[in-house]
């Protein structure tokens, strides 16, 4: 006998090893494909994903100056005192200013009008970066006359051409050209209020800006040294929150983008790290009933003295393989893709990405995917270790191995738990999300489970002894042994629930934006009215036949001190909870008897008037008392425009911010504020959008500076904004839903496996194709009714909770959706079950079993 | 001098018993089966179904462990020995013949016949195994698949593969039972050719009384225990 020696022998045991595992992968290579095919497109998300944030981050330092446009800017809500200014003296370097405000855009040719954003600029800008217009570097700052240079996508949709006219205030500027892009600014920020660049000298001209004017002023450096952190630090602590300024760096800019983009890509990742596990689940499934064809195999195998290792090893290396073949694809794929994600995230980028390939990304990526395929295909791979040789004799009742009892099982669950947990956590940015998205994932698991458990266990007891035969067949096949009702419900329920989540929550934010329109509320706001102008512009409005339903006086003020506690002294301390932001914020008070039907008192009295005794008592609005820290009868010390005015917090309230209404943090009772520099907004209800176009018309021609935002434009905007967001996030749920439809059909095709054998039986003795159509068709319109359902139920369990904890918003859902989703998902199911069962159906039954081995 | 094959039999079955759960009630399929088989012999276990004659050929084999009693082939105690420990022992000493044939359905008929050497780590034995499948009259269908072959020819190929690591013992289950007259005949004439010409021990289970009375020895069972061991 030619044995072979020792040390040869593993070397030939391995080789063997290869061999086996690629002859015995003939005619299953389908089944092998579908494996590769699930984890394609979850490792293909996080492989285009990591490759292209290398890209991001490299561009980041790239751009990092053309982000903000300047070494330096220092910005406030008013124009800079002489002290800020002798400061602004002292950095030299070459400087630009530019004062940034809301108003009404006018074009007469067109006879349309708009919020615009306008920005007046006085000097060169941006010192890095460059501002893209078209026709190229068009100058709009040095001509003699008026010009502007309009944000493309205005000029596109009101129909306005270069040399066409627009109205800002009482000056009308020429447009000589449409400003494509601007660095550090991505394309969401003109949906909001499109921009319109005029030179600073004519803005006094168009007299836009009044008393109470909201608008901010912007001065920018480009030093020649770099600047000094330690000043700046200093200053932080002097100067600027003495004159409640701000200021902005690179480093500081280049931190709030990265940040911003890197929330996005934790996002994204989330999304393909759903598809991948996804796919792990379909691997396992698919891995199961490939096994269950191996039985026999790996008992002839260990008759004839294969090892347990041996036989382990023959199908570990398949799985290693096919892994290794589905991470390959799948990181192609992900290549591929990256070289789109530019033109998908592109109103979100505020620079040009040039793509690479990141080859560190995408082998970890590639990794990453590849072990946790793994992880999933060896829960089924365990039970190869408890096959018995005893097997190739007969089947063995004693020894179906069970995975509950298997301390390996609980050792690779554990590890792929860890994992999930370890990415959420990574992901998320508060380890309270990080749990919550991954106990959502684990409770959606064990429900899908549990309920399909239920389903088998409810129809075994409650079996419908006398309904029609290829009902009964259908129903009994969701429970007999070897059933795949298990794992067609909780991969088909999980797809279902995250497509779905997806599609609600994009609905609930539109929804939540179109309710504000019902037939009672306001849908247009006026605000900068001037006192003088109040009489006038109710006068236009009733003239139109619309009412008045609320006039609103508004009155800018600054905190001084709290509790005794002056703004530099609370910001220094180092104890304090109060947030800086409520610190250096204007605020634009009111004073009015009443709440409005947006307020709802929680703690306190209103008081209704005052006889201007110090100190005044004041409502203020929940958010805002956490954010400065304040409880009931704290002392409050306001300077309003040069006049400090004490105050006590006398009551809290609770704001609806959703509702169209001029809501405020500090209400004033009657009494104090009425001879303060006032200005006003009003609320009126406008039936319909030409009301609405002609009353801005009329307003802006008699009152330039008073602008409007009406219900539609925020409508317009928003849905603008959230078409963007859900295109993004369908790109990225694409390779869910691909995950999920390769799953399915995986799911499916393997559990031909299961059914071909009795299939081919029934009709042996007699059945006819369509008796076993109608039975297999029983059995998928159930599992996909069911998987529906509950995918559906968790969809609504999972959107009402985003919409209490996180939009914080009402919860309505477009119940029409419902059993659209439910009828798609069913009929998917079926279609593709049919499909892949109509040979077992049509073909002589010694022909499928010859086919099928 | 005492007989070698009475002091060393290759196998030697004692007070072998197999009791399985079924519903949570024991049922006991084997009670204290007591038997030794000399080298070179043939045996044939007879009996009705369910008698218990397969599980105490999977028990002799080594497939299966006993409730209680021993097994010792080739001078190996099979209860003191392991899983892989059993598994080398038969793939060095023993060879199998089921009644299904049992080939691998994935690999070619001279790939099926070759498994056991390569699992020595012999992987360049193709002259033996097409020597073998010649032997049974195969030659032209070594690179056929199971499902490509008749149930007679996937019998023959069963033989092959059984007789390829020259076994000490071969145990055989109901060779014939899948096959007509014809064709059972052609593999037992093949069995019985094949295991003189290599001197090997052979246990056969088999209800055929004649392919039974080709065998040197019949051991009878019923309802678990060896009711007549006759010579």
């Amino acid at each position: 006998m030619n044995v072979n020696n020792n040390t040869d022998r593993p070397r030939s045991l391995f080789r063997w090893m290869v061999v086996m595992a690629w002859r015995d992968s003939r005619g299953q290579r389908r089944i092998l494909f579908l494996l590769t095919l699930c984890i394609v497109f979850g490792i293909g998300a996080l492989v285009a994903i990591g490759s292209f944030r290398h890209n991001l981050e490299v561009a980041i330092d790239l751009h990092s100056r053309s982000l903000l446009g300047a070494d330096l800017s220092i910005s406030g809500r008013r124009s800079f005192t002489e002290k800020t200014e002798n400061f602004i003296s002292t950095l030299g370097g070459e400087q630009s200013r530019e004062v940034r405000f809301r108003t009404m855009a006018y074009f007469p040719k067109q006879g349309k009008t708009r919020l615009i954003q306008t920005r007046a600029l006085e000097g060169r800008f941006p010192f890095y970066g460059e501002m893209v217009s078209d026709p190229e570097e068009v100058d709009f700052l040095t001509p003699d006359t008026p010009v502007a240079l309009v944000e493309d996508s205005l000029m596109i949709q009101y129909q306005v051409q270069t040399g066409d006219t627009v109205k800002l205030g009482g000056m009308a500027f020429e447009i000589v050209g449409s400003l494509k892009r601007i660095s550090g600014e991505n394309g969401v920020a003109g949906i909001f209020s499109p921009r319109i660049y005029i030179a600073k000298k004519w803005l006094n001209a168009t007299e836009l800006i009044k008393p109470g004017s909201i608008a901010r002023h912007k001065v920018c450096f480009k030093l020649p040294n770099e600047i000094d952190t330690a000043f700046l630090e200093e200053a932080e602590k002097g100067i600027f929150a003495e004159e409640r300024l701000n200021y902005d760096t690179v480093e500081e800019r280049k931190r709030n983008i990265g940040d911003v983009l890197d929330n996005l890509y934790d996002y994204l990742n989330l999304v393909g790290f759903v598809a991948l596990l996804l796919g792990g689940m379909g691997v396992a499934g698919a891995v199961q009933v490939y096994l269950r064809e191996k039985l026999n195999t790996i008992a002839i195998l260990r008759c004839l003295g294969s090892r347990i290792s041996q036989a382990f090893g023959i199908y570990l290396l398949q799985i290693v393989i096919v892994g290794l073949i589905g991470s390959t694809l799948g990181a192609a794929l992900g290549i591929s893709v990256q070289f789109l994600l530019p033109w998908v995230l592109s109103h979100f980028l505020p620079f040009d990405v040039h793509v690479f390939i990141s080859f560190k990304n995408v082998f970890i990526s590639f990794a990453f995917g590849w072990l946790i395929s793994l992880l999933f295909a060896f829960i089924p791979l365990l039970s190869i270790r408890k096959i018995t040789p005893l097997h190739a004799l007969r089947f063995s009742f004693e020894n179906q191995h069970l995975l509950r009892r298997d301390p390996w099982f609980w050792t690779v669950s554990s590890i792929i738990a860890a994992i999930t947990l370890g990415f959420c956590f990574t992901q998320t940015s508060q380890l309270r999300y990080g749990l919550g998205f991954a106990g959502g994932l684990a409770g959606s698991l064990l429900i899908l489970s549990g309920l399909s458990l239920g389903l088998t266990w409810v129809l075994r007891h409650n079996y419908p002894k006398k309904w029609p035969y290829a009902l009964r067949q259908g129903l009994s096949n969701l429970y007999r042994p070897h059933n795949r009702t298990v794992f067609l419900i909780v991969t088909l329920g999980m797809g279902t629930f995250l497509i779905y989540t997806l599609y609600l929550c994009q609905g609930l934010l539109l929804q939540q934006v179109t309710s504000w329109g019902a037939e009672d509320q306001p849908n247009m706001v006026l605000f900068d009215i001037q006192p003088d102008q109040v009489e006038g512009v109710t006068a236009i409005i009733n003239d139109a036949g619309h009412s008045i339903i609320e006039t609103v006086p508004i009155v800018t003020m600054r905190l001084t001190s709290i509790n005794g506690q002056t703004i530099p002294e609370l910001k220094a301390d180092p104890e304090t909870k109060i947030e800086t932001w409520a610190l250096n914020r204007e605020y634009r008070s009111t004073y009015r008897n009443h709440l409005i039907e947006t307020e709802q008192l929680i703690e306190g009295e209103l008081t209704v008037e005052t006889k201007g005794e110090e100190p005044i008592p004041v409502s203020v609005e929940e958010s805002i008392a956490k954010s400065l820290a304040v409880k009931l009868g704290d002392r409050i010390l306001f300077d309003v425009q040069g006049i400090p005015i004490e105050t006590r917090v006398e009551s809290l309230r609770k704001v609806d911010w959703q509702k169209m209404r001029t809501n405020f943090y500090v209400v004033f009772p009657n009494g104090i504020l009425e001879e303060a520099p006032t200005f006003y907004a009003l609320v009126t209800k406008v039936p319909d959008r030409v009301a609405t176009a002609d009353l801005q018309e009329l307003l802006v021609n008699k009152f330039p500076n008073v602008s409007a935002i009406d219900l539609s434009l925020v409508i317009e905007t928003i849905t603008s904004i959230l078409n963007r967001v859900a295109f993004v996030i369908r790109f990225i749920a694409t390779f869910t839903i691909a995950t999920s439809l390769v799953v399915l059909a995986g799911s499916i095709i393997t559990s031909r496996y299961q059914r071909i054998r009795e299939s081919v039986l029934l009709r042996t003795l007699g059945a006819s194709s369509g008796f076993i159509q109608s039975m297999m068709a029983i059995e998928y319109l159930l599992l996909g009714t069911l998987a529906s359902i509950a995918g559906v139920t968790l969809s609504l369990l999972a959107t009402w909770a985003l919409a209490h904890f996180v939009f914080k918003l009402s919860y309505n859902v477009e119940w029409a959706s419902l059993p659209v989703a439910m009828i798609t998902v069913s009929l998917l199911t079926l279609i593709i079950g049919l499909a892949n069962s109509r040979g077992i159906a049509r073909h002589p039954p010694l022909a499928i079993l010859r086919e099928e081995g | 001098m005492p007989d070698q094959n009475l002091i060393h039999p290759i196998l030697s079955v004692k007070f072998l018993s197999k009791v399985f759960q079924s519903g949570g009630q024991p049922l006991t399929v084997l009670k204290d089966i007591n038997f030794n088989v000399t080298r070179g012999s043939s045996v044939a276990i007879v009996g009705p179904s369910g008698s218990g004659k397969t599980t105490l050929l999977g028990l002799c084999a080594g497939l299966d462990e006993p409730t209680s009693g021993s097994v010792t082939l080739n001078d190996r105690d099979l209860g003191k020995l392991n899983e892989n420990e059993r598994a080398e022992l038969r793939n060095l000493n023993v060879g199998f013949v089921f009644q299904n044939s049992q080939l691998i359905p994935t690999l070619t008929a001279l790939e099926n016949i070759i498994v056991p050497l390569e699992l020595r780590g012999e992987l360049d034995s193709f002259t033996q195994a097409q020597r073998l499948i010649e032997n049974v009259g195969l030659g032209e269908r070594a690179n056929h698949y199971p499902i490509q072959l008749s149930g007679g020819e996937q019998q023959r190929v069963a033989l092959a593969r059984a007789f390829i690591n020259d076994p000490k013992i071969l145990f055989v289950d109901e060779p014939t039972g899948n096959l007509d007259r014809d064709n059972g005949q052609h593999v037992t004439d093949l069995l019985f050719s094949l295991n003189k010409a290599s001197g090997t021990t052979l246990i056969l289970v088999t209800h055929d009384q004649e392919i039974a009375a080709r065998t040197e020895r019949i051991l009878r069972i019923d309802d678990g225990q060896l009711v007549d061991n006759e010579c």
